[in-house]
């Protein structure tokens, strides 16, 4: 019998053997009712809520970045200086501002059409005009198809505000813990999302030349009207 | 540039997991940190640190009620608690790296099932730092990458660790042959 075959045998009966201690320490730990009546602190609640609602925001930023460094490359290599002259063509500029929502059993899934911002001519110095009461920045993360900008008051209420590349994104937002509407201001469409429950922020969203703005008030604390007042007033 | 974008996808449905595994398991979670460290404030700090790791590979549980999730969660908590010690420099020892071979005698030990008994119990009695990284390796089959995300550790720490524990079997089982 070879050494590697040997390993490999013997990798199996560990993990036969493993798998007993296991059964043992799952029926054991079934059986512990230690902590069970444990309360956690607010802030302990507060901090999971962060934690559970930066999961989609972190995917989607490592993804931003992904991809931006894979079109760079690719645009790079393929089209080089041709790339650039077509940028500038007014067909490819051309603004049709639109927001495709569709409705899935428990997400929305929102696609846009419009103008095209690349990495290239990505601006990420937008930001908030109006912030509001209590709210001061604490955190900016910036990446080439992205910028997210957290805001938070001395009682640990947090605002993002992120804008992120609309063309060919594709943004899933929860439909089953929110209750959904929209409305149009000065030929703006807003999406919001207004938590059923405390343990889900609010949301609003709207897109605007090539970019999706989001708003999303963690501990849903800001009213919509001031939402509003923020979304309105985002200084270019 | 679509093709790629259309990966962008956030799922809600990983927050909901994720609050699932949070409401199911979140006593667990502070009883295993608990038995490591046997301090509440640590333990409430291991516990969120836990909770952001298991947040960053959440799309590597499947079943929340699953044996396997539960198993998962148990190994995340404890390295979560083992890192807390660490990080509070009451343990700072790492385990060399070395390539361990079986020997044929030994592998015919472990063949019967007296021998197979025994690698049970060296099992239960085995450090849980090895009895983890074994598990997620042997059981679950995950990569090198997938462990090394699992964890927080390097890929050479996983290795070594790896090692570390089929060596420490292996030792004791060719003991307990030479008895």
């Amino acid at each position: 019998m070879t050494d590697t075959t040997s390993e490999k045998i013997f990798d199996a009966l560990i993990a036969e053997a493993l798998a007993e201690r296991w059964d043992n320490e799952l029926r054991e730990s079934l059986e512990d009712r230690n902590y069970d009546d444990r309360k956690f602190s607010q802030e302990f609640e507060k901090n999971f809520r962060k934690i559970r609602n930066s999961i989609g925001r972190k995917n989607r930023i490592r993804k931003a970045v992904s991809i931006c460094a894979k079109f760079a490359i690719t645009a790079a290599a393929a089209m080089g200086i041709i790339f650039g002259g077509l940028l500038t063509r007014s067909d490819v500029y051309a603004a049709v501002s639109r927001a495709v929502r569709e409705v899935f059993e428990k997400y929305d899934t929102y696609t846009y059409e419009g103008e095209i911002i690349t990495a290239d001519t990505f601006d990420n110095s937008i930001r908030l005009g109006y912030i509001p009461t209590g709210f001061y920045l604490t955190k900016g993360e910036y990446y080439p198809a992205i910028t997210d900008l957290t805001y938070e008051t001395e009682d640990g209420d947090i605002l993002f505000f992120s804008y992120i590349i609309s063309e060919g994104l594709s943004s899933d937002i929860d439909n089953e813990h929110h209750t959904y509407s929209n409305f149009t201001i000065n030929g703006t469409e807003y999406h919001y999302y207004e938590a059923k429950s405390p343990d889900w922020g609010n949301m609003l969203f709207w897109y605007s030349d090539g970019y999706e703005f989001t708003l999303h008030d963690l501990n849903a604390q800001i009213s919509l009207s001031e939402l509003i007042e923020t979304a309105e007033n985002i200084k270019y | 540039m679509i093709e790629l974008c259309l990966a962008m996808i956030d799922i809600p449905s990983d927050k909901e997991k994720f609050t699932d595994i949070y409401n199911t398991y979140k006593s667990l979670i502070f009883r295993t940190v608990m038995k490591v460290l046997n301090n509440e404030s640590l333990a409430d700090e291991a516990v969120q640190d836990c909770l952001l790791k298991i947040a960053s590979v959440i799309t590597k549980f499947g079943n929340v009620q699953s044996k396997k999730t539960r198993a998962l969660i148990i190994i995340i908590a404890r390295n979560k608690a083992h890192d807390k010690i660490r990080s509070e420099h009451m343990d700072k020892t790492e385990p060399a790296d070395e390539k361990v071979l079986l020997s044929q005698a030994s592998l015919r030990d472990i063949f019967t099932d007296v021998g197979y008994r025994e690698l049970v119990r060296e099992i239960t009695s085995l450090d849980e730092i090895y009895c983890d990284i074994l598990t997620l390796k042997l059981i679950y089959e995950y990569s090198l990458e997938e462990i090394c995300a699992m964890l927080g550790i390097s890929e050479n720490t996983a290795k070594s660790r790896i090692y570390r524990g089929r060596k420490i079997l292996k030792e004791r089982l060719e003991g307990f042959s030479n008895d």
